[in-house]
């Protein structure tokens, strides 16, 4: 196993000849990273997503999966059996009537054994908290449990790394924080995870931020490093966490507050500055 | 304005109605209804009025029964009991359905989806010939039409609408339906899946279409934020139940309620809420707080405790 599943090497992607889509992307993604790629519409992250799984192949530099080239049609089947991907719309995904049938889709095509598929598919809602669920009729669950019974398909492969792209934009809050805590416990399991999203909470939520604009990697660092350039957030249309904006009125009040990401930190501070006030 | 008088609805007696091969539906309620633990009620004795000239939220989570609301709204479904009246009629008459179909104008969930036409001109003429409108007619629809959304018609009326940004096929599509001249408007969930700048700009459009066209709009959200900044009322539902309806002050008041359901409440509340239980309360004359609101109020106990 190389030292990083992912490595992208002053790649560049274009759709057209013309204009490059995404260019001189270098960016290593370490075994059992949860890796956030933030950007505007047209930043590249779809783009990118796409790269990590095989689905394209740049123009220019080179894109390694698990150390396979991905530019290699041959690298194909195994790259795409290792880095699963969970898209935006949930129907879009789902294949069969039958959860435990749609959970069953990819590793039965592979032909893999009834008697391990069996265990594969159980194992897979289990990690998903789907247990209980394999007879139920796809088409009445809610989105966000089909993008879950998307999820376990995708864990049916035994990949080792999982790209959402966009995958909690169709949820309602309830389902986006479903979907966010399997993302977590994937991780805690070992998975290498990649979310590409617009909101904020999941980004946080990363050991690393990319945030792409205009195709080029334009801000790379940890969620206290990224989330908090107030600015540069801001000129490139991205919103800006509420506990950023919140900490930054403070400031300018002149309210001695640190910059935080997280609301319930902001919240302690201002417990202990605002009691310690009343103390004196 | 369109008023929901004990609005009852199953899908389950649509499917019974159609298997007999008749409309229309018994009078009274069963004995046991709404007690039935498998919710079947996508809908349950709901009431409420859309005022004219309001901008409405509606809140709840998937399966609150926002969409059965909206197709009841314009006449799409029949309530299986009680009565929708859209402007004074009621919506059991065809006439009146069909009248409040052309009415209040629906935007869908992903309404870029429902593009079909080669160009950006067809597809927002497509509704006003189906009118039965004159050429001139159409055409001074579908300028009016673009115009509402800032849309160039010139620019962009003979492009492919595929080959537009997402926020554009999406305006493309609002354009669609401001062309037939909707008194009201029901937006479901307007900025799902946009960058926050497309949404930023879209929600600035509706609250604009609102305040200069006169138009009642009642927009379907799961964000709190907005729909505290945005609504001069929210309707809450809760598994086809009314929850709550009130200003944002009264419905954002019970946070431990609206988590309860799986909604929440405006991150600035929630956080002026957990101070409070903290013991920093913190006034705010103006009610609900606003980021601003909060951070003044903060600022200020700040410097009298630093004065003391």
């Amino acid at each position: 196993m190389p030292e990083y599943v992912i490595q992208f090497n002053d790649a560049a992607f274009t759709y057209d000849g013309k204009t490059n889509a995404f260019e001189g992307i270098t960016l290593n993604v370490r075994e059992g990273e949860f890796l956030c790629v933030l950007g505007g519409n047209g930043s590249g992250k779809s783009t990118f997503a796409k790269h990590v799984n095989a689905l394209l192949a740049p123009d220019a530099g080179s894109v390694h999966v698990l150390g396979y080239d991905t530019a290699d049609p041959a690298n194909a089947y195994i790259i795409r059996s290792n880095a699963g991907m969970v898209f935006q719309n949930p129907d879009d995904q789902i294949v069969a009537s039958v959860i435990e049938n749609d959970v069953a889709f990819g590793p039965e095509n592979l032909g893999v054994p009834t008697e391990e598929l069996r265990q594969r598919v159980t194992a897979a809602l289990k990690q998903v908290g789907l247990q209980g669920f394999e007879t139920r009729e796809t088409a009445n669950l809610s989105g966000g449990q089909k993008q879950r019974v998307a999820v376990a398909g995708v864990l049916a492969m035994e990949p080792k790394i999982l790209v959402f792209d966009e995958a909690s934009a169709m949820l309602d809050p309830r389902g986006r924080a479903g979907l966010m805590r399997v993302c977590r416990e994937l991780n805690d399991a070992g998975l290498t995870i990649i979310v590409i999203t617009h909101f904020m909470e999941e980004a946080a939520l990363a050991d690393r931020i990319v945030v792409l604009d205009g195709g080029h990697i334009a801000l790379e660092g940890t969620p206290e490093e990224v989330l908090t350039q107030f600015e540069v957030l801001e000129r490139l249309s991205l919103e800006v966490p509420f506990a950023v904006t919140m900490s930054r009125a403070l400031q300018e009040r002149g309210v001695p507050v640190h910059t935080h990401v997280d609301a319930a930190e902001l919240e302690e501070e201002l417990a202990g500055l605002l009691h310690g006030g009343e103390a004196r | 304005m369109i008023e929901f008088e004990s609005v009852s609805f199953t899908y389950e007696a649509v499917k019974r109605s159609r298997r007999k091969g008749r409309s229309g539906s018994a009078e009274m309620p069963p004995a046991d209804w709404g007690r039935s633990p498998d919710d079947r009620w996508a809908l349950a004795d709901l009431s409420f009025r859309l005022e004219d000239g309001e901008l409405f939220g509606i809140a709840g989570h998937t399966g609150s029964g926002k969409s059965t609301l909206i197709q009841l709204a314009n006449g799409l479904l029949q309530p299986t009991y009680g009565t929708v009246y859209a402007n004074g009629h009621n919506l059991a008459d065809k006439k009146a359905a069909n009248e409040a179909r052309r009415d209040v104008g629906v935007v869908f969930q992903y309404p870029e989806r429902q593009l079909f036409a080669a160009t950006v001109y067809e597809d927002v003429a497509f509704g006003p010939r189906n009118l039965g409108l004159s050429a001139e007619e159409v055409d001074a629809r579908v300028r009016e039409g673009l115009a509402m959304v800032h849309l160039d018609v010139d620019a962009l009326g003979s492009r492919n609408p595929f080959a537009l940004s997402g926020g554009q096929q999406r305006r493309v599509a609002f354009a669609g339906v401001l062309a037939m001249r909707p008194t009201t408007l029901i937006l479901d969930e307007p900025v799902a899946g946009l960058d926050p700048k497309a949404k930023r700009s879209f929600l600035d459009l509706v609250v604009e279409l609102h305040r200069e066209q006169w138009l009642t709009v009642a927009i379907v959200s799961h964000n709190m934020d907005d729909l505290a900044q945005l609504c001069d009322r929210i309707l809450v539902l809760n598994n086809g139940h009314m929850h709550a309806l009130g200003t944002p002050d009264e419905v954002f008041a019970d946070e431990a309620g609206m988590r309860a359901i799986g909604l929440g409440v405006p991150q600035a509340v929630s956080l002026a809420n957990n101070l409070a239980k903290r013991g920093v309360t913190l006034a705010q004359p103006d009610g609900l707080p606003t980021l601003d609101s909060l951070a003044d109020a903060i600022a200020l106990r700040y410097r009298q405790a630093e004065a003391e």
